[in-house]
């Protein structure tokens, strides 16, 4: 025993030594070594050459596609597509490496080159390269087949692998977003439950208008919705299936519910249930019809949100005085306020990232929206203005969609979105007011 | 009237005598006090390339002032000497007592002594050679250790040694100077910080790191790039972390070749071209994270 004690210890010691030795050339050469810990922030300069297509239709849907991926990238804020105009190689291929002193020259950090095909069967193949201009090195490139209709995906699709690779994120253009469409005058305001591609195409009316309709939010498949309606005339949470247009009830409750909300595995649905005065938060099991009660305060508690893991649930409550954001574990035990600034918070919202939760916060005359770290430190306002209100996430976690209004009669709302960094704010194409967006997660190829 | 001489006289020796030794007494104390402050006026970037090299020198010029052998010199300046010169008497500005003795042979030729050694060393196992970052900082350690050993024993070699190495000091590892290392061959010059500074403003201009990610940790990159004398980048850099391979230090790790390769050829000291033909730079946007 002692004898093998006594050998691994030599046995290590020569490892060690021979270890030392192979690695002291190493060290002998000492290198210059510099830190650079500040960079240049700026939307990086992206060319998307012209994709190629056989015959004149083919041409035609490669320019459309082209469009998409520009506006996508365009519109994240994080990139610059340059202008066609510019370009000096107009015969960039799929087949062949770009010329890459051309696009040096125009100051292209990336070149983007593709060819679109109509195939016989009315469907669309896309090929892209996505090439790093000074390295000389390829990126990315794929290949795409998809139903002709749906043309403007292959975009999207190819807009979110540029935006991945070249930021690190999930891109979030293949996505959509349900939203209420409001139409009429302010008195007798029609709202609809709409759904539209992420960039404000495709928009499809799911509700004809008849009843009031309420914070939808997406299932975690992308083709579920919930969303509160008065169609039975007390208010009701609703789900919805996309794919077949089903829809029913949650739940058999004696009163109103309200601000529904998925689990994230989507197995449970989250909602406020009316009781008196005061509401009161449950869970319902989908599967089993069970419900679990998790609050039992004299107040109103609304909004739930999940955390991304499940564990942990934020909400809003009055249950101090004015509405604050707590949270509690999924079971309803160890609430905690989270929120301690000024003001009243409203609306809490779980990154799918899990690292902030974005709110609604009234200060007088001021709406704002802002993001948290979920032990309520780090608050950072990202927007304000006479009404901004329901926070909605990406599914990246980076962008943030909400709605404003404007004040007076003829002031209506509209969508918006920013980024986490409070840059880069944009108006999203609605065909009238909208308002209470809920962004889908990424729809699965 | 006798006696009253006599008395006067001891006396007076008395006091001559004690007055003689008290005078020579402050007398001797005299040069203690005076302590001048050798100052010379040099750039900035003579100062920020001394530092490299300081650490080690001060110690050893007081351990050895006993020895009375005045010979004036500048210790700064035959660190960052390359050609063999090395008595080379500098007036220091504002010296004028105690010309600060220092027994420069000696601590000069101790120095390359350890500089062969290595260099005789370093062949052999160079064909191995792979980057392996942790390994390193356990040899760093050991190697120190090493050095002192060597230092101190081969002293006595030294003197026999003949007075024609190359004269110009090695800067040894320092504890404090991890970022920019003395050449371990001892016949270049480490980069001065403004040097430094300009490089890094230089390819920070064209640093476009993709903040916003979650993991600050993915967004580190080590890269090691290999430069020719015109300043231009001579083959693809090489990235020598790994940040297990998730999309966002891949990203890091595009954007920081990309602004390597962007912002060439960079404007460095041809003269020091040995210093910065192969460096490691590490991109760290941690000053740059929001949130």
């Amino acid at each position: 025993m002692n004898n093998r004690a006594r050998f691994q210890r030599i046995a290590q010691f020569f490892v060690f030594v021979v270890l030392a030795v192979l690695s002291f050339p190493l060290v002998a050469q000492a290198q210059v070594e510099i830190d650079i810990t500040e960079g240049n922030v700026q939307a990086i300069p992206i060319a998307v050459a012209a994709f190629e297509g056989k015959t004149f239709e083919d041409q035609q849907s490669a320019s459309q596609v082209v469009q998409v991926i520009q506006a996508d990238l365009a519109g994240s804020g994080l990139f610059e597509p340059l202008d066609p105009l510019s370009f000096i190689q107009k015969d960039a291929s799929v087949l062949s490496v770009p010329k890459f002193s051309d696009w040096r020259v125009i100051k292209a950090q990336a070149v983007v080159v593709g060819k679109v095909e109509r195939l016989p069967d009315r469907r669309i193949k896309a090929q892209y390269r996505l090439w790093d201009v000074f390295s000389g090195k390829q990126l990315s490139g794929e290949q795409f087949f998809i139903k002709d209709e749906n043309w403007r995906r292959v975009g999207h699709v190819i807009a979110d692998t540029i935006y991945k690779r070249l930021t690190g994120e999930t891109g979030y253009f293949d996505t959509k977003v349900a939203f209420i469409d409001e139409t009429g005058g302010k008195k007798r305001r029609v709202k609809r439950l709409a759904i539209m591609d992420q960039d404000g195409f495709n928009l499809r009316y799911l509700t004809q208008g008849q009843h009031l309709v309420l914070t939808p939010r997406f299932g975690p498949k992308a083709n579920e919705l919930t969303y509160m309606s008065y169609e039975s005339g007390v208010p009701r949470v609703y789900l919805l299936n996309l794919d077949t247009g089903l829809k029913r009830v949650v739940g058999d409750f004696p009163n109103m519910t309200f601000a529904p909300r998925f689990s994230p595995d989507g197995s449970k649905i989250i909602m406020s249930l009316q009781d008196g005065g005061n509401a009161n938060i449950f869970t319902l099991d989908l599967a089993t019809k069970k419900t679990t009660r998790l609050t039992y305060g004299r107040s109103i508690d609304t909004a739930p949100s999940y955390s991304p893991d499940g564990k942990r649930i934020v909400f809003e409550t009055d249950r101090e005085g004015s509405k604050q954001l707590y949270v509690m574990n999924a079971d309803g035990s160890g609430a905690k306020r989270i929120s301690f600034g000024d003001g009243r918070y409203s609306t809490p919202v779980w990154s799918p990232r899990g690292d902030l939760i974005a709110f609604t916060k009234q200060i007088p005359g001021r709406f704002l929206i802002g993001v948290m770290k979920p032990d309520g430190s780090g608050e950072r306002i990202l927007t304000e203005g006479y009404h901004n209100e329901g926070p909605t996430w990406a599914p990246n976690g980076r962008v943030l969609m909400f709605f404003r209004e404007t004040p007076g009669a003829r002031g209506g709302a509209r969508i918006y979105s920013v980024d986490l960094t409070g840059y880069n704010e944009r108006r999203i194409r609605t065909p009238s007011w909208g308002s209470d967006p809920a962004w889908s997660p990424r729809v699965n190829k | 009237m006798k006696l009253g001489l006599i008395i006067s006289m001891v006396f007076h020796g008395c006091l001559l005598a004690f007055a003689l030794f008290s005078l020579t007494t402050a007398k001797a104390l005299k040069p203690m006090e005076v302590k001048s402050i050798p100052m010379e006026i040099v750039d900035i970037s003579e100062l920020t390339k001394l530092k490299a090299g300081l650490k080690k020198a001060p110690e050893k010029k007081e351990t050895k002032q006993k020895d009375k052998k005045p010979v004036a010199k500048e210790i700064k300046k035959a660190k960052k000497k390359k050609k063999p010169a090395p008595k080379r008497a500098v007036q220091p500005v504002a010296e004028r007592q105690d010309p600060a003795p220092v027994k420069k042979p000696k601590h000069q030729k101790k120095e390359p002594k350890p500089v062969k050694k290595k260099v005789a060393k370093k062949p052999k196992p160079k064909p191995k050679v792979k980057p392996k970052p942790k390994p390193k900082a356990k040899i760093v350690k050991k190697k120190r250790k090493k050095k002192k050993f060597n230092e101190d024993k081969i002293a006595a070699l030294l003197n026999k040694v003949p007075d024609s190495g190359p004269t110009a000091s090695k800067l040894p590892d320092l504890p404090g100077a991890k970022k920019v290392k003395g050449n371990p061959q001892g016949k270049h010059i480490a980069m001065s910080i403004s040097e430094i500074d300009a490089f890094r403003r230089q390819v920070s201009q064209c640093w476009n790191p993709p903040v916003g990610g979650l993991g600050a940790e993915d967004l580190r990159v080590k890269l090691r790039l290999q430069l020719r004398k015109d300043g231009s980048l001579k083959g693809q850099p090489r990235i020598l972390n790994s940040g297990g391979r998730s999309s966002f230090h891949r990203a890091a790790a595009d954007s920081a070749a990309r602004a390597v390769w962007q912002c060439q050829p960079y404007n460095l000291p041809a003269r020091k071209y040995d210093t910065w033909k192969d460096m490691i730079l590490n991109f760290n946007p941690r000053d740059m994270l929001r949130g």
